[in-house]
């Protein structure tokens, strides 16, 4: 620690003197020396010059050196010998040497060190910010927590106010970004969190800090820092190697009860990963599914039905990009390959401005970056599906990939189908490729690739096949410390088909697919500590082939149908402010105006207004030419939530939000089925309209590692599409006639008990919620339940979860959730009648009625190998067993009349506890 | 979608299972009135009147007795369709005409009077022909037909199957009780030949309506399991095929949706369903049912033992022949009780087998020769 003693002394120094050390004459240097340490030069160059040298011999090289100087001044001597390194010095005019590494210690004070006001005569504010990082040349690795770093040029007289310190907090061992590292000061208490690029802009107060960063999985560290002006600095952390013996988390942690948002929950992979699911794969949905709020209509589907939305209510992203079916395997794996996650984000309340066009919820999963110093790997191996995954860099340091892919082998689980279904074939792959690129320190791209398919045919007779495919760029470009922007463009498609062969005369394919290319903008502008604004613009351009039927084979009979496609631009404009008006108090608000061109070319069906949409009332069509727009919807969508701090753990939120949504999935199933085509808004489909208030209360408790939280909400939603009875949904020329536009009501209480560090970690949820629709309109053509309201097929009232991992040691976790929740709703018949040969059930008002309730329990172990850093691979086995108790949980009830009876049938998809185990390996 | 859940069964191997669902609901008091039939002129017309009744369906359907039914022509003629047992209301012949629109009226004892939508008189085309196809696993029986008027579109299939089957060993004798003793059996008594009917008991419709000729190959009608006795000895299926309009076509497909095809994870949800038969006496009351009127193509269709060489069934009949000695007590003991039945005198006894080798009715079957059986 004599550097710390070195310090003092300067400082006590610099209090006497007071100004820069400056000296005329200088004893000469001669110095001839071979293979010597460091030290030994320095001391002859003391002996010599009759300078006092002060420096530590661990910053010095290590390496022996030649010196080779004659007649020299002590300082060009001290030049020729410290040149390259990263070690400098400074003079004081007691003719003291300082060496230290880094930037040279400046042995006075600064101007304006004293007094906050700038002086009279401040030159004109430097705008370019002053970047440490630049003035080194290399970019250092700030690893030493105790060197000082001085940020800004004390040389420059500085404009009054605080400065703003950005950069990246990066891990230091692959150079990937640290998303949600806290970042602060102690006195005054400033903290800021890393984004999702690692990126961190804070404000403080001139003068020296110790910033202090803390990630979950991270060593934490701190910087030393004198801050004379704006500028950067990088952080590298290391990863946390060894569980600790106690956990020390910090207040300032970015907790629930401080940020100002509102039904959010981010659950990083690490997380996912602990959680048993069936089948051994972590699954990014199955993990959101156990949050409060978030439901799913059973096993086979990877809907998620938000506060009481549909499922096609849901804005999935994947990296900016829209995945439109999130299922693989009928529902049975979520189109994420986990190795490629980061994180998810759900946003169930308050959702951003710069998200739209969905209902209830933003899911935004975030994919990894790949490791920027090294190639590596990882592979696993389940039951049925294998995944492997390459990352590393392209060039070091700057660019880096992560290729991620998929595959299943499930075939062999369908040769156990009775015998005329044996020729049939399930399988799915996807491919993920990441790429991140950084071209300088103020610009960076990131590019996203992402492919999915599914394929299953019955007894080679009917082939189903859906796809997703996504590509995205992504520019991010830092104008400075305050602001920077975020340009992405891109395209999605979503497609499937289904073609049958097996009769000659009715072979067909049938396909429909989804295209949309996109381009947004977004700013983000630290004004200050307590004001930041967002802004930006987005555009979306849809492109739909809602239908088409075609003959297969040259003896089909099948008369080609396409339905007319359907195209539209969906716009929007959006500003927000996150505001902090007192230290307790801080406001969200953001407006988002959006408007949606329906657009020809286009044949559109006129209806006799006022009347039932019907066939029997359509006046005419009406053409319109390409380009022309048909129908414009649009207005504002508002985005406020409050935050109030009652005590330093306990805070109290409330927020409103409205939404628009222009597109709408058409699906009369009750989960999300492959072949659900989507239907844009259109003269004759209002989009659906959505508001929600709700208000939270959050209190943590044991130095925040508890964090609890009760929310209410309550939900409004206008022109929800259902169904009338019987509706024909694909290859229908005039789908208004087949749906109805309902209005809903939601509301729910959703608590959560989260303890995300310690031995025993997890979390516990429970909802109480409702939702109901009606459609009490006659003039629709169909009143349904009576025009009363009536439950939705996702309406569970109870929904408890538990997920709990427990770490015997690192390398030994065993990890068990339970659920329980209200059966969902259900149509059963009231009656049976006699037809066509058989008894028949007789069905009246929907979903009247519900399945049994629904209970599961889970186990899982993980398993990992040793922890040496340095050997080729690490692997890891998770083993468990799906539905511990082996309960039969009904997925659906449904009647159906065999031999000329009506008998009723509970299906369950899984009817037994289900064992499963899975072997990961990495590798460099 | 059905099929989809069919690969689900795969993962029944996983435990997927699917069990007797009883439902703790109490189902209401419907009562609505259901009405089937098809109104024609080239056979005989019948409606049969029942009503709705409580899940889950094991009591019999109370049939709509005594009432007043009657098809109206839009050329105001009226036909009067005499009752008939259970809820039956038939006539042999009505003198009906193409171009004519029919619909139906009924006046129940209960006052009620209910009226039908017309519907158009439509021609059906011939049946071209019914034909079967061996499976591995199952034999399917198929028709095939086209309209070459292109008018047609919608189709409704029905049928009617007797077929023949026998007793693992032919009896001789029989057994009577006064005097206890084995006598001759007679032809008229035999009881080796065994006829069974069906009929069918599933919606069989179909529609060539996306197709660029009016014409339907290959049409399922039934599948009948490789072993099954129906086409042990001689089966024979009666079509009979209807043309439909498309509103009774979505009817039928909507029932048959709601009842049929259920079961799978992408299931339709089930929904009302509307007939075109509506209360006059209280608008709100529904009505099961869905007129229709057409010509009716009947198809007559044999499969014999011969042209199935390989079909593997087998009389599940293990036991070899016992030898009952003709002692009184052995013959009440074993004949009398109804356990055997004699076959042949065999020495001071006879050859005798248990009765469900031997009784052909013991499987459910009449011995009674259909009128038009061929041989």
């Amino acid at each position: 620690m004599r550097l710390i003693t070195y310090f003092k002394l300067l400082l006590s120094v610099s209090f006497f003197f007071g100004m820069k050390g400056a000296f005329a004459q200088d004893a000469v240097v001669s110095l001839h020396l071979k293979q010597v340490r460091m030290w030994e030069a320095l001391d002859g160059i003391e002996k010599q010059s009759g300078y006092r040298l002060y420096y530590d011999t661990l910053e010095l090289d290590t390496t022996r050196i030649d010196i080779d100087v004659d007649g020299l001044s002590a300082f060009k001597a001290l030049d020729r010998l410290l040149a390259g390194g990263e070690v400098s010095y400074s003079v004081d005019r007691k003719r003291h040497i300082f060496i230290g590494r880094g930037e040279a210690i400046n042995t006075g004070l600064p101007p304006g060190y004293f007094e906050k006001k700038a002086p009279e005569k401040a030159a004109a504010p430097d705008d370019t910010v002053r970047d440490y990082l630049e003035d080194v040349g290399k970019e250092p690795v700030s690893t030493i927590e105790n060197k000082l770093f001085v940020i800004g040029d004390k040389n420059v007289v500085p404009p009054p106010g605080p400065v703003h310190l950005a950069g990246y907090a990066r891990d230091a061992k692959s150079g990937e970004p640290v998303v949600g590292a806290s970042i602060y000061v102690e006195n005054p208490r400033i903290g800021v969190a890393s984004d999702q690029y690692g990126y961190y802009s804070i404000t403080l107060p001139r003068g020296r800090h110790i910033l202090n960063i803390q990630s979950i999985g991270m060593r934490d560290t701190r910087r030393l820092i004198m801050v004379y002006g704006d500028g950067k600095l990088n952080i590298d952390l290391r990863t946390q190697v060894l569980t600790l013996k106690k956990v020390i988390v910090s207040a300032e942690k970015a907790s629930n009860v401080k940020r100002t948002e509102m039904g959010v929950q981010k659950i990083d992979i690490k997380t996912i990963k602990q959680v048993p699911v069936v089948f051994g794969e972590a699954d990014v949905l199955r993990v959101v599914m156990t949050m409060p709020g978030v439901k799913t209509v059973g096993e086979a589907s990877t809907g998620l039905n938000v506060r009481g939305g549909s499922a096609d209510q849901n804005l999935v992203l994947f990296n900016d990009a829209t995945i439109y079916n999130t299922a693989h395997f009928f529902g049975m794996f979520s189109a994420f390959n986990p190795e490629v996650v980061k994180d998810v984000e759900l946003y169930k309340s308050s959702i951003p401005a710069k998200f739209g066009g969905r209902l209830s919820s933003v899911l935004d999963i975030n994919s990894r970056e790949g490791n920027k110093k090294e190639i590596q790997g990882s592979a696993g191996i389940g039951l049925l599906t294998s995944r492997l995954n390459i990352e590393g860099p392209l060039v070091r340091d700057k660019t880096s990939f992560i290729l991620g892919g998929r595959t299943t082998y499930a075939n062999w689980l369908l040769a156990d189908l009775p015998s005329q279904y044996k020729n049939s074939r399930a399988s799915f792959y996807d491919l993920n490729l990441n790429i991140s690129h950084e071209i300088n320190k103020k610009n960076s791209l990131y590019f996203t690739g992402y492919l999915s398919q599914d394929h299953f045919n019955l007894n080679n007779d009917t082939t189903y096949g859906y796809g997703n495919r996504n590509l995205s760029l992504k520019w991010k470009h830092i104008y400075n410390n305050k602001l920077y922007m975020l340009i992405t463009g891109g395209y999605d498609r979503y497609q499937y088909s289904i073609s049958s062969r097996q009769n000659p005369v009715n072979a067909y394919q049938l396909a429909f697919d989804i295209n949309q290319l996109y381009f947004r903008t977004h700013f983000n502008w630290y004004i200050s500590a307590s004001n930041t604004v967002e802004f930006g613009v987005n555009t979306l351009r849809y492109k739909l082939h809602p239908g088409s039927y075609e003959p297969v084979g040259a003896k089909s009979l099948v008369v080609p149908d396409v339905l007319q496609n359907e195209q539209a631009q969906e716009s929007a404009a959006y500003v927000s402010d996150k505001f902090t008006i007192t230290n307790d108090f801080s406001i969200e608000a953001g407006v988002r105006y959006s408007v949606f061109n329906a657009l020809g070319p286009g044949l559109v069906n006129m209806y006799a207004p006022g009347l039932p949409v019907t066939t029997d009332n359509q006046l005419g069509t009406r053409q319109y030419s390409s380009g022309k727009v048909m129908k414009t919807y649009g207005g504002p969508e508002y985005r406020i939530s409050g935050r109030y701090v009652l005590t330093d753990n306990l805070s109290v939120k409330a927020g409103y939000n409205t939404q628009r949504q222009y597109i709408h999935s058409l699906s009369n199933t009750t989960a999300m089925a492959p072949t659900d085509i989507w239907k844009l808004s259109d003269p004759n489909i209002r989009p659906q309209h959505g508001d929600q208030v709700s208000l939270g209360l959050y209190r943590n408790f044991k130095a925040n590692t508890i964090e609890t939280s009760v929310e209410l909400y309550y939900k409004r939603i206008r022109d929800y599409l259902d169904y009338k009875s019987g509706a024909q949904l694909v290859m229908n020329h005039h789908i208004e006639t087949d749906v109805l536009e309902t209005q809903g009501k939601a509301y729910g209480v959703e608590l959560l008990v989260k303890k995300l560090t310690g031995k025993l970690n997890g979390w516990f949820s429970y909802t109480w919620s409702r939702v109901l629709l009606r459609q009490s309109d006659p003039n629709a053509g169909e009143v349904i339940n009576g025009g009363n309201y009536y439950p939705a097929n996702y309406d569970k009232p109870n929904d408890v979860t538990a997920v709990s991992n427990y770490r015997f040691t690192h390398r030994f976790s065993v990890s068990l959730n339970a659920t329980y929740s209200t059966g969902r709703p259900i149509t059963l018949p009231i009656g049976v009648f006699d037809y066509a040969g058989s008894q028949r059930t007789l069905y009246a008002d929907r979903n009247a009625y519900r399945i049994p309730d629904y209970f599961r329990m889970d186990f899982s172990m993980n398993i990992d190998g040793n922890h040496r850093i340095h050997q080729k691979t690490h692997n890891s086995w998770t083993l468990g067993i799906y539905n511990l108790t082996g309960k039969k949980n009904p997925y659906s009830v449904y009647y159906v009349s065999e031999n000329g009876r009506v008998n009723g049938y509970k299906l369950s998809i899984f009817g037994s506890a289900i064992p499963f185990v899975n072997f990961n390996i990495r590798f460099n | 979608m059905k099929s989809v859940y069919l690969i689900l069964f795969g993962l029944l191997a996983f435990g997927g299972c699917k069990d007797k669902y009883v439902s703790p609901y109490k189902s209401p008091n419907t009562g609505y009135l259901v009405v089937e039939g098809y109104i024609t002129g080239n056979g005989p017309t019948k409606f049969v009147l029942s009503h709705t009744i409580k899940l889950p369906g094991d009591s019999a359907s109370p049939p709509e007795k005594g009432a007043i039914v009657s098809v109206e022509g839009d050329n105001n003629s009226v036909f009067r369709l005499l009752e008939q047992a259970n809820g039956a209301y038939g006539i042999d012949t009505l003198p009906l005409n193409i171009g004519v629109k029919y619909r139906l009226r009924i006046k129940t004892t209960g006052g009620k009077e209910y009226l039908s939508d017309f519907a158009d008189y439509k021609p059906t085309p011939p049946i071209d022909s019914v034909n079967w196809i061996l499976h591995p696993d199952n034999l399917v029986i198929y028709a095939n037909t086209h309209d070459p008027a292109n008018a047609t579109k919608y189709y409704q299939w029905s049928y009617d199957e007797v077929w023949e089957y026998h007793a693992a060993e032919s009896s001789g004798l029989k057994y009577i009780d006064n005097p206890v003793s084995v006598v001759g059996r007679l032809q008229s008594e035999q009881i080796y030949r065994c006829w069974e009917s069906g009929s069918s008991t599933s919606i069989i419709i179909a529609s060539s309506a996306k197709l660029s000729q009016d014409e339907i190959y290959l049409h399922p009608l039934l599948n009948i399991p490789v072993g099954d006795r129906k086409l042990s000895v001689l089966y024979r299926i009666t079509v009979r095929q209807y043309a439909l309009t498309e509103g009774a076509y979505n009817f039928l497909s909507i029932m048959q949706k709601n009842t049929e095809s259920l079961g799978s994870i992408f299931d339709v949800q089930p929904s009302a369903v509307k007939g075109n038969i509506h209360c006059l006496s209280d608008p709100t009351e529904p009505v099961i049912g869905f007129v229709s009127a057409g010509t009716v193509r009947q198809e007559i269709m044999y499969i014999s033992r011969g042209q199935l060489p390989a079909w593997p069934y087998y009389f599940n009949c293990s036991d070899t022949d016992h030898v009952i000695p003709n002692i009184k007590d052995s013959l009440i003991a074993y004949f009398g009780s109804g356990a055997m039945t004699p076959l042949e005198e065999a020495g001071k006894g006879y050859q005798a087998n248990f009765t469900n080798c031997v009784d052909c009715r013991a499987l459910g079957g009449t011995t009674v020769m259909p009128a038009d059986w061929p041989y």
